[in-house]
């Protein structure tokens, strides 16, 4: 009784004080007839210095509209949720696919087929369909795509050339692979221990979902019911990923690698191929003194198949402008401004006509073969949206981590966890 | 008078603190209506295989922590408790790493560790060992690592918590120990200890909870891992608030922690009338 009088009188001040802060908030943003949108998203320094000055030009152009940006460098979609969940959420949101189904289903974003299909400026053929794919959920589109992301093979020329190996080509296998990691693995000053690996290694999915794809396996079934990568070609092909560590060691193990990330052991020379997406570019542009190039992803039984990933942005549905947000979005995606964010290197741009551009396609900086990044496009996998997405690939890279230390069989590691992740599926 | 104070505790602890009891009851991802469930959650946590080996790990934790940091220090303090020259810079020493930024300690310690350019396995394979172990990489041992690191920030600080019980000691007990010819053992386990019971009861009751309570060295060296061998209940209960955005199951999670702290506690509180000295 005591405690419940309590409360209701610490909830009358509580009232109070929200009343209080709600009219200061509000206060401050009376300007008349200004426009505010909010605009939140991640990336590093070089990313935000490119994206300030279009934001700049966009304000200037439009003296109606103010826009705001707000960087989250880090723990992007922990801030964003919590913003979401305060009911502060952010006119315009950068997003991802992985994160879109959340954010669909808690029917916070707003749909923009109709404003697309509407659009003087953006025109639907001008991205590459794939793209909008990873920016839809459930058929319709809730972003417009800024990149695509997707994984090939960085090589390290000179060490091929030293060792007498010849370049990758286009329709090299698994098996080609391993035998050009094994002759490029060596123990250089004779102490017993590997200083140069063949390959890297990384345990997040979208380096080693390509080799369960390229064999013929999938993650989960066509209308992600059931869980399918305890399938014999899935499990296999993770199985071969596991070997070029443990069996053939031709790639570092964790504790090889100790706090080294793999992209520093390939620009230390210490692994010859480096399995990654378009962002590792700018940095090898600028710190890598050998000569490097690009292969796909080597073949397996079913073709070289890698996943498609993508950014873009978003309108919430709280927005009390959705026109100014659209006009916001509509000058973000732009041919010009996509320009802008890929010649740093750092992006495969979703718009096809920057994307044939020699700002993408660039002659003079490496890597040579950067139309690979486009030719895969065609055969790539989205990653499956799946609104518990974090929680099943977590449990899947907890399930594999032993496969990749070389303690268990992949196939026999994920049998066990068939039915958990069926259950988050549902 | 009490008002503002109160109204502080009320909007930071109380109201949360209930808050948390109702979400521990519902399905709630913070951005579609939560659903009630009732107390789902908390049979689903029992039944759950990974909470328990998430407890088990802590609780080893736990218990390496608080016994290493209460052995450690009391020898280092009652080591140092002398009126010898330059004893301040030794104090000063010991006390360093508390004051340590965790950020700062976690990255260091993760280079110390580093199996292949850390200089703790330099320094084993120097001695003759000639496979130390993997550390953060290897499962038995990166609770160890986490544990040694614990033990390290806490060394100063329960120092000087029982530097402080050393000097509250009055020296009448030990002239009168003098004149019975008690020799220095003696004076330490007939005098000395009694007498710092109260002390050592202090620190072990704070050492068992903010060791049940470990986030911070787990999310900066390991994650969890590896294969889950430094999951922790808080940085389980952090990703499964956090990253799977399971409030609700977060929230049982938290509850089930209070009640385990407060078992602990209450069993502790009665157990002191067995050891602990009151004058």
């Amino acid at each position: 009784m005591v405690c419940g009088m309590m409360l209701k009188s610490i909830s009358k001040y509580l009232i109070f004080f929200s009343f209080l802060l709600f009219s200061i908030t509000t206060g401050c943003n009376k300007k008349e007839d200004l426009i505010h949108l909010k605009f939140c998203t991640w990336g590093s320094e070089t990313e935000i210095n490119i994206l300030k000055p279009i934001i700049e030009n966009f304000n200037k152009e439009n003296p109606d509209i103010s826009v705001e940006i707000m960087h989250i460098p880090q723990n992007y979609f922990q801030k964003l949720h919590m913003l979401v969940a305060a009911n502060l959420t952010p006119d315009v949101i950068f997003i991802n696919n992985m994160n879109l189904p959340v954010y669909a289903s808690g029917d916070i974003l707003l749909n923009l087929d109709k404003k697309l299909n509407e659009s003087y400026v953006l025109k639907e053929e001008e991205f590459f369909s794939q793209s909008l794919d990873t920016m839809s959920y459930k058929g319709k589109l809730l972003a417009i795509p800024r990149d695509i992301s997707n994984a090939v093979i960085y090589y390290n020329k000179d060490l091929y050339d030293k060792y007498n190996i010849s370049y990758p080509d286009k329709n090299w296998t698994f098996e080609d692979f391993l035998n050009k990691a094994r002759k490029l693995t060596h123990d250089t000053n004779n102490d017993n221990k590997i200083d140069l690996f063949g390959t890297s290694f990384e345990s997040f999915f979208i380096y080693y979902l390509p080799f369960a794809w390229s064999n013929g396996g999938n993650l989960f079934n066509e209308n992600c019911t059931s869980f399918t990568l305890n399938e014999k070609s899935a499990c296999k092909g993770l199985q071969f990923y596991s070997d070029l560590r443990n069996k053939y060691h031709v790639a570092p193990s964790a504790a090889e690698a100790g706090n080294n990330t793999m992209a520093q052991l390939f620009m230390q020379q210490r692994v010859a191929m480096f399995i990654s997406g378009r962002w590792s570019i700018p940095r090898f542009r600028s710190d890598i003194k050998f000569r490097w190039d690009i292969a796909r992803f080597p073949a397996g039984t079913k073709g070289s198949i890698v996943g498609i990933d993508g950014s873009g942005w978003a309108i919430s549905k709280n927005c009390t402008h959705p026109d100014a947000a659209w006009k916001l979005i509509e000058y973000l995606a732009s041919e010009q401004s996509i320009t802008k964010f890929t010649e740093t290197g750092l992006i495969v741009p979703a718009r096809r006509d920057v994307a044939l551009s020699k700002t993408f396609l660039n002659d003079d900086l490496p890597p040579e073969n950067a139309d690979i990044f486009l030719e895969i496009i065609e055969n790539g996998i989205p990653t499956p949206q799946i609104e518990r997405w974090n929680e099943v690939i977590d449990l899947i890279n907890v399930t594999l981590e032993p496969v990749w230390n070389g303690n268990k069989e992949a196939c026999q590691a994920l049998e066990t966890i068939h039915d958990d992740v069926k259950n988050l599926l549902e | 008078m009490i008002m503002p104070a109160l109204l502080g505790t009320a909007i930071f602890i109380l109201i949360p603190v209930a808050g948390s009891f109702f979400i521990s009851l519902t399905r709630w991802n913070l951005i579609s209506p939560p659903d009630f469930v009732g107390f789902e959650n908390y049979s689903k946590l029992l039944s759950d295989p990974l909470f328990y080996h998430v407890l088990i790990t802590t609780i080893i934790y736990a218990l390496a922590v608080v016994i290493f940091s209460i052995t450690i220090p009391l020898i280092l303090a009652v080591a140092l408790n002398q009126k010898i020259k330059g004893i301040v810079l030794f104090r000063t020493a010991y006390f360093l790493p508390v004051i340590t930024p965790m950020i700062v300690a976690a990255i260091v310690w993760s280079w110390i560790f580093d199996p292949n350019n850390g200089i703790l396995n330099f320094m084993l394979i120097k001695t003759g060992i000639s496979t130390p172990p993997l550390w953060l990489f290897d499962k038995f041992w990166a609770i160890i690592a986490i544990i040694i690191v614990s033990v390290w920030k806490n060394i100063g600080y329960n120092m000087i918590i029982f530097l402080a019980g050393l000097q509250g000691i009055p020296d009448s007990l030990y002239e009168a120990a003098d004149i019975d010819g008690a020799t220095s053992i003696n004076k330490l386990f007939h005098v000395t200890i009694p007498m710092l019971t109260p002390t050592i009861f202090f620190v072990c009751i704070m050492s068992t909870i903010s060791s049940f309570q470990v986030f911070d060295l787990i999310y900066l060296m390991t994650d969890g891992g590896p294969e889950n061998a430094t999951m922790v209940i808080v940085y389980w209960l952090f990703k499964n608030a956090f990253e799977f955005f399971k409030l609700g199951y977060a929230s049982s999670i938290a509850y089930v922690l209070f009640i385990i702290i407060l078992v602990l506690t209450l069993v502790q509180w009665k157990l002191r009338k067995k050891w602990v000295m009151y004058e």
